[in-house]
């Protein structure tokens, strides 16, 4: 079993500022890289405090040209808040810039506050990510490609440059249908049980397994499980990281599924 | 800026939920991901701590958590 360091952040005090942010997510990228660890994973979010990286395929970039080895695995880019057409190049362009070493794990928002002040309704994500996955898909493995919904509507364009290393595709999902879905379409998958049961964690297993099992071909396709993970030295450090983490989650939890209450996002 | 949000959940339940923990704990904890077929685990372990904190606590993982696997995976 291998291990991805998630660059994670909370920026308790908004005066800290993006350069100090930033450089010490390229630090443990680094220093992810000198430990062994497989990847780096790099979260999109934006007008937040928590998770803050706007662009991960930059972030993936800059990543890469400090590193030699290490995945870059964004971890997620939300779709449904892009154009599929220029996203397509972007990839396509941090890939080259990447070596090859660019997993592209995407999803379709789940921070609602954030994905409504950017003009897309929270119960709107998943039919457009549906969709997005699809044409991203296609503009990233053909030549040609022309599109005709009440979103997208385009005579055939081919995307340039052309990919020249594969781009895996990671799908995160968190309810066994879409785990099984997902699996059974060739993607790899992110998931998490976040604070639900260990019975959770065995149904998103098994509904990956039975998926790729569906996929009626031989798959190299991977699970991945996003944990919350601190290794402690003794009691009066897990005290003080389950008081940040605690603290962490009041926030997260308020986007996350709660009323999305940001002051100044 | 997020507001912070009162919790239902208490610090200690959040604290058993996460993998808050030393090392024997750690790998008993993983090792069940390990044996479930999890081909990865993305550690999240950035919550406002000091920086210096996250870096030596992933030396710390590298060293004493992360060989137990690689064990395991060339063993299978």
């Amino acid at each position: 079993m291998d291990f991805v360091h998630f660059l994670s952040s909370h920026m308790l005090d908004p005066t800290v500022g993006g350069k100090r942010l930033y450089k010490s997510v390229i630090e443990q990228a680094i220093h992810a890289e000198a430990l062994g660890y497989r990847g780096v994973g790099i979260p999109e979010h934006h007008l937040v405090n928590i998770l803050l990286i706007p662009s991960p395929l930059q972030m993936a970039v800059k990543i890469a040209a400090h590193t030699n080895r290490v995945k870059l695995i964004t971890s997620v880019c939300q779709l449904p808040l892009r154009d599929m057409r220029i996203f397509a190049g972007e990839v396509v362009q941090a890939q080259a810039l990447c070596d090859g070493r660019l997993m592209l794990g995407v999803g379709k928002g789940a921070f609602g506050f954030e994905t409504a002040r950017i003009g897309v309704p929270i119960e709107d994500t998943k039919p457009q990510f549906e969709e997005d996955i699809k044409i991203l898909e296609a503009l990233l493995t053909r030549e040609d490609v022309s599109w005709n919904s009440p979103r997208y509507s385009f005579e055939p364009i081919t995307i340039m440059p052309r990919p020249e290393d594969p781009i895996p595709l990671m799908v995160a999902v968190m309810n066994p249908k879409g785990i099984e879905q997902a699996a059974r379409d060739g993607y790899h998958v992110q998931t998490t049980p976040l604070g639900g049961t260990h019975q959770q964690l065995i149904d998103q297993v098994s509904a990956f397994n039975r998926g790729k099992a569906q996929a009626g071909r031989p798959l190299d396709t991977r699970l991945s499980l996003q944990r919350g993970t601190y290794l402690v030295e003794n009691e009066k450090e897990r005290q003080h990281i389950a008081e940040r983490a605690y603290q962490y989650y009041k926030s997260f939890d308020n986007v996350f599924g709660g009323p999305g209450i940001v002051d100044k996002g | 800026m997020i507001r912070p949000l009162p919790r239902t959940q208490t610090l200690e339940e959040l604290s058993s939920n996460l993998l808050l923990c030393g090392k024997q704990e750690m790998i008993d904890r993983l090792s069940v991901y390990a044996e479930l077929g999890i081909d990865e685990v993305l550690t999240t372990s950035n919550f406002g701590q000091d920086e210096q904190m996250t870096l030596d606590m992933m030396s710390r993982f590298a060293e004493e958590i992360m060989p137990h696997f690689k064990a395991r995976r060339k063993a299978a």
